[in-house]
């Protein structure tokens, strides 16, 4: 004889079901069953426990219920579809996820520039300078010298083409001035998404030169862009 | 006369789609159709209704959803799909042929369920 225990006759359906996922599902759609079969007994006159008892009766061989069921949730179909799910909702968050952090670096391009502190410069200069090497711009937008004798030249580079070749940007060339010194020392930040922003210092700067001039004689790929400073001059005597 | 019987064993696909084919039910309601339209000649063994429909389900012949129905609780509701009525025409057609050989075989009318 099938158990009368509604919870007993639940807990012995439900241990033959392999695919733990679908368990409360089936929980819940056969406690409802019993307990609308109750209340049908109640309104005929029963009262509460012998309608349970009646009702889970009803129901029938709770391990045939519970084999015959497991057939219909397979683990391995059902472990599968979860995953792919799963797997999906991954893909899409990390999609929002990337695209998202790069409109922020977007929306903060100007940070680099404020990690100088106003009161270390000497001169700063704005420069709108576009050189290209294959489907990479360089963008020189700013050079900064600081009372410490650091120059500091910010750029962007960027792809024309959103999935280029990408011209890896080992360096932006050889650091000179018009007084004939060459600038080895130095460093560089970077951070980007679509477009890198990036900073690069130059140790022990003359604070005689003119002229700024960065080229670039790689791989058969050149350029050279001179930089006037110190229009600087009149720049610092206004402030 | 009582015919007391699981679902498992029975064919019962013809029945439980075409409840279904008139209206989206949930277990509960479909046995109760069942029973009442039979004069409580079916009494089945009900928790066996359930292998029956999430097998039907797995074949695409219908679909389940959670629903608030008139009783004001929430029921998984099965709807019958195109497929399921495409299956219920081939079911009713298998049935009356088989009807009317049994017929033939015991010597009632050829026409009873034609």
């Amino acid at each position: 004889m099938p158990s009368a225990d509604k919870e007993e006759f639940l807990r012995e359906v439900l241990s033959h079901i392999r695919f733990s996922l679908d368990r409360e599902d089936i929980r819940y759609e056969l406690e409802s069953h019993i307990l609308d079969k109750k209340d049908d007994y109640i309104a005929e006159g029963y009262d509460p426990k012998e309608a349970e008892q009646m009702a889970v009766a009803d129901m029938g061989d709770p391990v045939e219920i519970g084999v015959e069921l497991n057939k219909q949730h397979n683990p391995i179909i059902g472990w599968l579809w979860m995953i792919t799910n799963a797997m999906v909702v991954l893909f899409v968050v990390w999609h929002i996820f990337v695209l998202g952090s790069q409109l922020l670096r977007l929306l903060f391009q100007e940070n680099l520039l404020n990690d100088i502190p106003k009161e270390n410069i000497v001169y700063q200069i704005d420069v709108d300078e576009k050189v290209k090497i294959d489907d990479t711009v360089i963008h020189f937008t700013h050079v900064v010298y600081e009372k410490n004798g650091d120059l500091n030249i910010f750029f962007k580079h960027y792809d024309t083409r959103l999935w280029g070749t990408g011209w890896s940007l080992a360096g932006i060339g050889t650091i000179e001035d018009n007084l004939g010194n060459e600038y080895f020392e130095g460093g560089s930040y970077a951070s980007g998404g679509i477009i890198s922003n990036c900073r690069r210092i130059v140790r022990n700067f003359s604070e005689e030169a003119d002229m700024l001039i960065i080229s670039y004689d790689y791989y058969n790929r050149k350029y050279r862009v001179e930089i006037p400073l110190k229009a600087g001059d009149t720049h610092d005597q206004d402030k | 006369m009582k015919i007391d019987k699981g679902f498992i064993a029975g064919s019962t696909t013809l029945l439980l789609l075409s409840l279904l084919d008139e209206a989206d039910k949930y277990g509960y309601e479909i046995i109760k159709e069942l029973e009442a339209r039979s004069d409580k000649t079916f009494q089945f063994k009900e928790g066996t209704l359930y292998p029956v429909l999430h097998k039907l389900e797995k074949e695409g012949y219908v679909k389940s959803y959670m629903a608030i129905g008139d009783t004001g609780k929430e029921r998984r509701y099965y709807q019958i799909t195109k497929k399921g009525q495409r299956q219920l025409a081939e079911e009713k057609k298998k049935w009356q042929i088989f009807s009317q050989s049994v017929n033939k075989v015991i010597g009632g009318e050829v026409n009873a369920f034609g």
